[in-house]
């Protein structure tokens, strides 16, 4: 991942040509549209396979040769991947395609849609919207709102605390033992992939907290991006609330155009393992990704053929396994996403089955626990609350209650947060 | 607008008055704690006097027996070995002492991820502050901070980042007296069973000017000061050679600083029992290791 002001190029490049295509879609008759959009679509998307994808499809493309006692290797490029590709291009990509279903007009104002594009709090790592959503936002004059700076710092702050308390304090943990597996049993590594997939939620789910409180405190109306996704009663859920607006960029413009599920069974099975392959690529220039994503598409077609995507009982035990096994399911995928190989997934998977014994958390060691847990536990606290007993505890809107949490949030990110330089997990998409 | 802006400030504020008097709280808890490692930090750095110190990494504070060198020379001795941590660390700790004394003896025991090499994946020197920041308006100590990273320096003026991640240990350190009298010495147990795998060498590694930088500015200081030194490189197992470390060595002998290299030590190699793991000594190899040192210093005593 690099900052190179040059890769600024990229962004106008990317920001340029589907510009250009939208304006050039509104004019184009019914029979050509098809092709252009493909063009242009293609053009765009040109960066993000060059950089985040030349090497893996190379890399890949000799291993396979090679076990076929070819020799044949492109020559590697060492370029760094610009910061944010994954997000603006979809972002622009999503808006061209949206003009080519008719769902939004071609932006005239160039400047206009290049601030759509490179919106700085949502550039990097998302969320992304739509043009319906971000343009008029854009061309409206902005007034200041109390209510909605308010609500922006308060973002913010939460955003910044189950980053910082959460996030990169379990990750110093999680990359202790992920890096060095098999020095240690299976329930150590499965204590640090449960706490992978509360850091993978905490760092992702908090950055786009922080890039939705800025934009609101500007005045602008970011989409939520996270619906407390551990607490989803199935795969297809979790999807509903985990990265949405992602969920809902590969339902418009992958799942949907397949046929979505105005098609047969199989073909709706085969939509659906699609739409998380391609899920998956997009994540990452590696196989883990790959099967991670393909994780998700087989679980969610296991859900559909038996029809366990939805409950709609009231029976509090049944909803609460539901959870759990989701979660369950959630954690043993994430493994594959954080692991450098598939052989590396596969060896902790094994250390787990084989080798269990009793937790070791000494390289954590007793005050990052006590930290962790304090800050998991408000994490849990609010969630549950926001998700289940919304009205309850109503003492904690009081004004006076209000304060002295966001002081106490704020004095724990300075005393609890791992402040020495923490990485965005989502950063490197 | 207003309304909002005088709220901003007076959050900040009553922050800064929280830090203020949180930070006072802690400098007091970290003066007057009655054990475990704060007390053993701050006896070290701001009372006691010792004739030998052992500094280092990890591979100090668990390989070197201060007992037995105390025993076999009749001069008093501290294991200032720190987990983690280099010459950043090693080199505020030997300020704070020499402000106040001068040792007879140093014992540095140099690594090459801590003390030369940046530090991989990330080479974040600030890590090597943690320890001092109690200390940051100490002699010195802010030199460091200003050199690792300047914002570091500006972090230890908040009490609530000064005290960043420390305060439930200090806490507990201020309350209760656990107190292990080993002199710093961390005897580690378990035994190798068997060879380590050969890791494929990948990159290079890159020389950290910073560190290599303090290295020079340690040894200059010591010997400014006539304060012998002796810099060991103690047994990996499974080791070829030291030769990584040769900007140091070449630093001791510009300055007549003894090198002792024990890094990959035919004796030591034939006793895997004496290792935890590759890179660490157990209590067993580390007494063995600890004798032959006291050897070698009452030989070049007579």
């Amino acid at each position: 991942m690099n900052w190179k002001p040059a890769f600024a190029v990229v962004l106008l490049g990317v920001t340029l040509i589907t510009y250009w295509g939208g304006l050039r879609l509104v004019n184009k008759k019914a029979n050509g549209k098809k092709c252009l959009a493909w063009l242009f679509a293609l053009l765009a998307v040109l960066p993000l396979l060059v950089f985040k994808y030349y090497n893996f499809l190379n890399d890949s493309l000799s291993l396979g040769l090679a076990a076929i006692g070819l020799k044949f290797a492109m020559p590697g490029l060492n370029w760094a991947i610009p910061v944010g590709i994954s997000f603006f291009t979809f972002q622009a990509v999503g808006y061209m395609l949206d003009v080519y279903q008719g769902k939004t007009e071609a932006e005239k104002n160039l400047l206009d849609y290049v601030l759509f594009v490179s919106f700085f709090p949502q550039v990097t790592s998302g969320p992304i919207s739509t043009a319906n959503e971000l343009l008029p936002q854009i061309k409206a004059t902005h007034k200041f709102d109390y209510e909605q700076g308010k609500q922006g710092l308060k973002f913010l702050l939460w955003g910044m605390f189950i980053k910082l308390v959460i996030a990169d304090r379990l990750g110093l943990f999680v990359d202790t033992v992920y890096d060095n597996y098999i020095h240690y049993n299976g329930a150590t590594c499965f204590v640090a992939s449960l706490f992978y997939t509360l850091q993978i939620y905490c760092d992702f789910a908090g950055y786009s907290l922080m890039a939705i409180g800025i934009a609101r405190t500007l005045g602008f109306n970011l989409p939520d991006n996270f619906r407390r996704p551990y607490f989803a009663i199935s795969i297809t859920d979790f999807w509903k609330r985990w990265h949405i607006t992602l969920t809902r960029w590969l339902t418009q413009h992958i799942y949907i155009p397949l046929g979505g599920n105005r098609c047969s069974k199989a073909r709706n099975y085969w939509n659906i393992f699609v739409t998380f392959l391609v899920s998956g690529i997009w994540h990452g220039a590696n196989w883990t990704f790959i099967v991670w994503g393909s994780i998700h598409g087989v679980f969610q077609i296991i859900e559909k053929a038996l029809g366990w995507q939805k409950y709609e009982g009231n029976k509090g035990f049944v909803k609460a396994i539901r959870i759990l096994v989701t979660f369950l399911l959630v954690n043993f995928a994430w493994i594959f996403f954080r692991m450098p190989s598939i052989g590396d997934a596969f060896g902790m998977i094994a250390q787990m089955v084989t080798n269990f014994g009793k937790p070791n958390l000494s390289d954590f060691g007793g005050s990052a626990l006590m930290m962790s847990a304090i800050g998991l536990f408000i994490l849990f606290f609010k969630d549950v609350r926001d998700e289940f007993l919304t009205n309850k505890f109503s003492f904690l809107d009081r004004k006076a209650v209000r304060w002295a949490i966001y002081i106490v949030l704020f004095c724990m990110i300075l005393n609890f947060g791992v402040l020495d330089g923490g990485q965005f997990i989502y950063v490197s998409f | 607008m207003k309304k909002y802006i005088v709220n901003i400030i007076l959050f900040f504020a009553i922050v800064l008055a929280i830090d203020f008097v949180f930070g006072k709280a802690c400098d007091y808890m970290n003066a007057h704690a009655k054990g475990g490692e704060t007390k053993q930090m701050y006896d070290l750095c701001m009372k006691d006097q010792y004739d030998i110190l052992i500094m280092g990494s990890s591979r100090a504070h668990h390989h070197y027996v201060p007992q037995i060198i105390e025993d076999s020379l009749g001069m008093s001795c501290y294991n200032a070995g720190h987990d983690g941590n280099g010459i950043i660390l090693m080199y505020g700790i030997y300020q704070m002492i020499v402000n106040r004394y001068q040792p007879k003896l140093i014992i540095y025991d140099v690594e090459t991820a801590f003390d030369l090499f940046e530090y991989k994946p990330d080479n974040n020197c600030s890590r090597y502050l943690a320890a001092q920041k109690p200390y940051y308006n100490q002699p010195g100590i802010g030199q460091i901070f200003k050199d690792v990273a300047q914002e570091e320096y500006y972090k230890t003026y908040s009490g609530l980042c000064r005290y960043n991640s420390v305060f439930i240990p200090l806490a507990i350190d201020y309350a209760t007296t656990r107190t292990i009298d080993t002199k710093g010495y961390s005897p580690l147990s378990g035994e190798m069973t068997k060879e380590p795998e050969k890791k494929e060498k990948t990159e290079a590694p890159i020389i950290d000017q910073l560190k290599l930088n303090y290295m020079r500015k340690f040894i200059i200081d010591a010997t400014e000061r006539e304060i012998p030194m002796l810099m060991i490189v103690s047994p990996k197992y499974g080791t070829e050679n030291s030769n990584a470390l040769q900007p140091i060595k070449e630093i001791c002998e510009t300055y007549n600083v003894t090198f002792l290299d024990y890094y990959a030590d035919p004796e030591f190699k034939m006793h895997k029992e004496w290792f935890k793991e590759p890179m660490h000594l157990n209590d067993e190899g580390a007494k063995v290791f600890s004798c032959i040192i006291v050897n070698n210093i009452k030989e070049r005593k007579n």
